[in-house]
Order: C-alpha cells, then sequence, then structure tokens
C-alpha cells in the first residue's frame, strides 16, 4: 500500500517521530461515514483544531484516504481503537 | 463520506430488500420488524413543518436536547437494540465456534477469542480489521481490542435505549450521553448503510424511490438518522 502521497506534514508528528520511519493511522474513506462527524470525530480523538479536522475529512473524502496520526506503533494502534470506537474505518500503517 | 440533505443523494434503483440484520441466525428482533412509518403522517417529508422541534437535537446548556414523537422513540429503541443485539450474539457464537468454555483468563483480560474479520458484512464494518497489510497483525490487535469493542458498543446502545422514553417525549443528554448517542447513531448508520449497499455511486437511492419499495422504511430510517446525528453534532459545536 501506498501512503506517500498523504500528509507529509502530520499535525501532531514529533520530532521523534521523524526521527524513525514512523508508524502511521489511515482513515479511509466511507460512503456512510456523514463529513460533519468524521470532522467532529477528529477534534475529539485528536484534539486537532476544526479547520486541520476539515482539511483531513476533505482529503479522506476525496483521495479516498488520509493519514492522521504518525508516531510509535502503540500509539497509533490506541488511535485506531479510539477511531473504530467512533465507527470510523481507520487502519495501522508502517510508513516506510 | 457525505452530506445530510436530500441534495447530496442524487438516483438509482436498487434491487431486493434490506437483508435482516440478523439473517439466517435465527434470533428476533429481524431488519423487517422495524415499527411502522417512523415519521407519523408526513411519508415523503420526513422531518415535518418544523425540523427545529421534533426529532432533531438542539443545544442545552451541558448537552444537547431532543423530543421524539412515539413512533421515532420505538424506531431508535428497535434500531439501536437489532444492532446491540447482533454485536453481542456473533460475540458469544464466536466463543461457542471454538468449542469448550470461554477461557477465563482471556475473559479476566478482556480478551477476545476471536482473531479474524467477521463473515457478517455489517459486524465486519462494526469491528473492522486494523491492517490492510498484515494479517497477523490485524489478528493480534483483534484479540486485544474486539472484546472492549463491542461492549463499548453494547454500553452505548443500552444507555441510548435507557434514555428513550417508550411513549416518545423530551430526551435531555448531559455531554458524556451525547457521545454515546452520537456512536451508537452512527453503529446504526452503519448497519443499515451497509444492508442497503450504499455507496459513493448510489446515493440518489436516497433520493428517488418509490414507497413501495421494500426498503423505504430503512431508506427513510437512515436519512432520519443523518439528520439526527448531523443535529447532534451541531448541537455539540
Amino acid at each position: 500500500m501506498s501512503t506517500a502521497p498523504v500528509e507529509l506534514e502530520q499535525p501532531g508528528t514529533s520530532e521523534d517521530a521523524r526521527l524513525d520511519p514512523p508508524w502511521i493511522t489511515i482513515v479511509w474513506n466511507d460512503p456512510i461515514n456523514l463529513m460533519s462527524y468524521v470532522t467532529y470525530v477528529f477534534q475529539r480523538v485528536f484534539g486537532y483544531s476544526k479547520p486541520v479536522a476539515e482539511k483531513l475529512m476533505l482529503d479522506v473524502h476525496h483521495k479516498g484516504k488520509a493519514v492522521v496520526s504518525a508516531g510509535a506503533r502503540e500509539a497509533m494502534e490506541r488511535d485506531a481503537q479510539a477511531l473504530h470506537g467512533y465507527g470510523l474505518w481507520a487502519t495501522v500503517s508502517h510508513d516506510s | 463520506m457525505t452530506g445530510t440533505g436530500p441534495e447530496d443523494f442524487p438516483a438509482e434503483n436498487g434491487d431486493g430488500a434490506p437483508r435482516d440484520f440478523n439473517a439466517g441466525r435465527g434470533e428476533p428482533g429481524a431488519f423487517g420488524d422495524v415499527p411502522g412509518d417512523p415519521f407519523g403522517e408526513v411519508p415523503g417529508e420526513p422531518f415535518g413543518d418544523e425540523p427545529d422541534v421534533v426529532g432533531l437535537f438542539r443545544p442545552v446548556p451541558g448537552g444537547a436536547a431532543c423530543f421524539f414523537e412515539p413512533s421515532q422513540a420505538r424506531l431508535i429503541q428497535t434500531l439501536v437494540g437489532q444492532v446491540a443485539e447482533l454485536v453481542r450474539s456473533e460475540g458469544e457464537s464466536d466463543q461457542a465456534r471454538q468449542g469448550g468454555p470461554p477461557d477465563e483468563l482471556e475473559m479476566l483480560l478482556g480478551l477476545s477469542g476471536n482473531d479474524e474479520l467477521p463473515d457478517d458484512p455489517v459486524l465486519a464494518r462494526l469491528l473492522p480489521d486494523a491492517y490492510t497489510d498484515d494479517p497477523e497483525a490485524s489478528a493480534e490487535f483483534r484479540r486485544y481490542t474486539e472484546e472492549s469493542l463491542r461492549s463499548a458498543k453494547i454500553n452505548s446502545a443500552q444507555a441510548v435505549i435507557a434514555s428513550v422514553p417508550a411513549d416518545g417525549g423530551e430526551v435531555v443528554l448531559s455531554e458524556a450521553e451525547c457521545q454515546q448517542w452520537l456512536r451508537s447513531l452512527n453503529d446504526v448508520r452503519l448497519a443499515i448503510g451497509t444492508v442497503l449497499g450504499i455507496t459513493e455511486d448510489n446515493q440518489d437511492l436516497m433520493e428517488n424511490f418509490s414507497l413501495e419499495d421494500p426498503r423505504s422504511a430503512y431508506i427513510m430510517a437512515y436519512q432520519w438518522l443523518s439528520e439526527l446525528q448531523d443535529s447532534l453534532i451541531d448541537a455539540l459545536a
């Protein structure tokens, strides 16, 4: 799976995470979740501002997926778990 | 993803009746059991003349509130209950499928004996894989998280059902309860949307459907639940 084109500038990406190829959490587009809901969930789960959350939502909507967080694998699995709790289709991947 | 307005759902006729969430399981509470027309006496005009008053959330201090018609209250209880039942029953059958009693240590740790994507498309959508390219990692993730995900969904559903008066009426939610409602409403929308086979390309089904279409009750329910969820998000903003 190619993850390169999506979101190089990650909100929430720490300096540490850039030293090693980080793990990433990807949210995939789906035809059911409301755009307003996805934006809300991004704000709620990640604490992103509304503009950042909306941009990510639109990336998911238009590009089919977007990287919503990056960092240690365990943290990405926690993010995916939280997103699954909201019914978003999230997966974890190694950004290599 | 989708918006909520009818303009976001341009046209097509699908095929076949909606499938029972619990089809093939011999469970009660079939998808076909949705009580009547959820929108009272205005089919085709699901939200009535005063959408701000009945069947949509509005902000109140500390949370959100909504007045539900009796039919709307029954619809919520039925659909939310069905999804909870599906999530719960499949969990039990997973253990039964493994044979023997459930592992006590696994139960203690909240682990799931299950490590595969559910066969049922609705459950597969509600409990998705966490890795697209690593089946082993997906299985491991599922073993450690699926049980708590199921429990959270069931808890939210129970909270929603408990907060709706059976005969309708005013529902006032705290912020925490709003979160449970958001998740539970979304689970129901995911379930109905999956059963109806909603895709980016056939959103027109939402706008152009015949009331004689066996799916029409679910399409209208889906539309209303979308508006309801959207109103709750607005109320929380």
